[in-house]
């Protein structure tokens, strides 16, 4: 091997090509050659001088254009988009004549099209939306929900009465928002997610991504729920109108419930859970949504549980809205730590016997057991674990059922009945899930 | 770096996803070809919209980041063939700074001396060499994808890459030699 043969290969060693034996040779040669090491060392000074100092380049704002551009670009997409075609002169003249026939076939095909293809009237509708939504500041809404104080945010009751629900957003870099109903409030401030629980004694933190709102984070973003109702648009089990009148459009869109209903149990617990209508209102002269409502069918009656009642958008909203404030005693449980906790959580039993130990913890007021089912309550250092036992105490298990899964629930019900320390009997089902990275059984809640 | 992405982004969240993170190795290159950062973000542009839109039929390109590129060099040839002539360029960016650790300023000052020798020599290699060096070095491609990147096959391209080296070795020893005279 000479001093040229390495020099032509000198590629070679930028690229991972070579086999461990060619690299060995190629090494051991420079390795023991002034020349060759030299050339070696000058060469991997001027790559690293070149791959470390030529960074410019876009300019600020280059890349969100790029992507408005996108977006506008997905939104026209399914209208036909402008598209510049050369022609020849000679064509010109025929290309007047077919254009009038052309836009006659148009016409006629964008209506019967549209009639006949509510689906596309729709997507064309919401692309509208959409391009009239690009330049969002911020949505302040408020919504009428028929659910329960303490529930998840998402809960619904169509048995129930109307709370009032509402949020706040602001789509700036990074995005902020806040939605809160009686007794629960999650808030995102830009870095992490946290949900409040009157009386919990804790707060939980999560990811900005974190799901502590579940279905109803659609609401977050407009475009993005118009996206999904899209979606939905083009799909087989939703079925969508649309209507006119008084200068709004209205956009009427049928789904079917989603998730395993073998069991009813949570049928009608949420809107994705539910056969439900959506009904959205547009202004024709802004093309935005003004108002919506959500109805869902339980037997042949159909029941509104949700009302937007208003929407404002780009309406200035202060920052202390958007600012988690800690409060003293009230600690702050980071939901990521939540998997080293379940470590000790219990498993290789089954649901059913997971609630028993939960219920035997709860009447042998066992304080550690509970904590290895309520991972979220050791880990706040709180009172809260003693809090539930004392609130639970004198009641005594009579019976658990068989355990069942309902609805796009991760985890399963376990049916139990209760005696209360008045005498009474109480019955519910126990949510239990296993979802997390030790298969490890949590009390999720349950009603 | 191409090997990571083997499917055609079909989605629009996909799809920004993807150009979010190619993004800059794409004005690089057409800014690397270019010489003019306005040139290279409008050829940037038009290309990503023209994939965006065509991204259906593109489905079973495998390579979408090599694409790309290849696109990018292509319409940066055309847009030098229009202009006909290409005006010269020098481009100084310098090193940046390790956080937490200060360099002393006569180290900073040659590497900064350094960095705008090679960085002039590399605007002077020809062009086909120098867009090997600037696709290997700085955005990382193997030479395999930069012969898919510039239709050429393996063997020229890394005969490119060698020789542009050597002639970025030898320019340099000789302008510090006569630098460090002075």
């Amino acid at each position: 091997m000479n001093c040229e043969f390495i020099h032509d290969r000198i590629a070679d060693l930028f690229d991972g090509s070579l086999t461990s034996g060619e690299r060995e040779k190629l090494t051991e040669h420079i390795e023991g050659c002034e020349d060759c090491k030299r050339h070696y060392r000058d060469i991997s000074y001027l790559a690293g001088m070149i791959s470390s100092t030529n960074r410019p380049v876009s300019r600020k704002g280059f890349s969100d254009s790029l992507v408005h551009e996108i977006r506008k670009e997905s939104m026209q997409g399914s209208q036909g988009g402008p598209h510049k075609i050369k022609e020849f002169p000679w064509k010109k003249a025929v290309r007047i004549a077919a254009s009038v026939m052309i836009f006659a076939a148009i016409a006629l095909t964008f209506i019967l099209v549209s009639v006949r293809n509510p689906a596309v009237a729709a997507e064309k509708l919401i692309n509208r939306s959409l391009v009239a939504m690009l330049e969002m500041k911020s949505v302040q809404m408020t919504f009428s929900i028929r659910t329960r104080e303490y529930e998840n945010i998402d809960f619904i009751d169509p048995s129930g009465g109307f709370l009032e629900c509402r949020l706040w957003k602001t789509f700036g870099n990074p995005p902020k928002w806040r939605m809160e109903k009686e007794g629960r409030m999650v808030l995102m401030d830009g870095k992490d997610q946290y949900m409040v629980t009157s009386g919990s004694g804790y707060v939980l933190k999560g990811s900005p991504e974190n799901g502590f709102v579940n279905w109803m984070k659609i609401f977050l973003d407009p475009a993005k729920l118009l996206e999904s109702e899209k979606e939905f648009a083009r799909s087989h089990d939703a079925s969508c109108r649309i209507d006119e009148k008084d200068g709004k459009i209205i956009l009427t869109i049928k789904a079917k419930a989603l998730g395993n209903f073998s069991n009813t149990f949570a049928l009608n617990s949420s809107v994705a859970e539910s056969n439900n209508t959506r009904t959205y209102i547009f202004s024709k002269a802004t093309m935005l949504p003004e108002s919506m409502e959500v109805t869902v069918e339980k037997g042949k009656q159909l029941i509104p549980v949700i009302r937007l009642e208003r929407i404002a958008y780009n309406q200035p909203i202060p920052d202390t809205l958007l600012r988690f404030i800690p409060q003293e005693e009230i600690p702050v449980v980071p939901l990521a730590a939540m998997d080293s906790i379940n470590r000790l959580g219990i498993k290789d039993i089954s649901s059913i016997q997971a609630a028993r130990l939960f219920f035997d913890a709860i009447s042998n007021q066992d304080v550690k057991q509970l904590g290895r089912l309520l991972p979220v309550e050791a880990l706040s250092g709180s009172n809260a674990l003693k809090a539930v036992l004392q609130s639970y105490s004198g009641i005594r298990l009579l019976k658990l059922g068989e355990a069942f899964r309902s609805g796009l629930y991760p985890g399963d019900y376990v049916p139990f009945t209760l005696r209360l320390p008045s005498g009474d009997t109480a019955r519910g089902n126990l949510a239990l899930r296993r979802d997390n990275p030790y298969h490890a059984w949590n009390i999720d809640g349950g009603y | 770096m191409s090997t990571d992405i083997q499917r055609f982004p079909q989605s629009a969240i996909e799809f920004e996803l993807f150009v979010g993170k190619q993004l800059e190795g794409f004005v690089r290159h057409a800014y690397s070809r270019l010489g003019n950062i306005e040139d290279a973000e409008d050829v940037v542009q038009d290309v990503i919209l023209k994939v965006f839109r065509d991204r259906h039929s593109l489905r079973c390109i495998s390579k979408p980041l090599n694409y790309i590129h290849r696109m990018i060099s292509n319409s940066c040839l055309d847009l030098i063939r229009r202009n006909a002539t290409r005006e010269t360029f020098i481009r100084v960016s310098l090193r940046e700074p390790k956080q937490g650790i200060e360099e002393p300023v006569e180290t900073s000052m040659m590497l900064s001396e350094d960095a705008m020798r090679v960085t002039i020599m590399l605007e002077n290699l020809p062009e086909d060499q120098a867009i090997v060096i600037r696709l290997r070095l700085i955005e990382e491609m193997s030479f395999a994808d930069i012969a898919e990147v510039t239709s050429s096959p393996v063997t020229t391209v890394k005969s490119r890459f060698t020789y542009g080296i050597n002639k970025l070795r030898s320019g340099f020893r000789v302008k510090k030699e006569a630098y460090d005279e002075l």
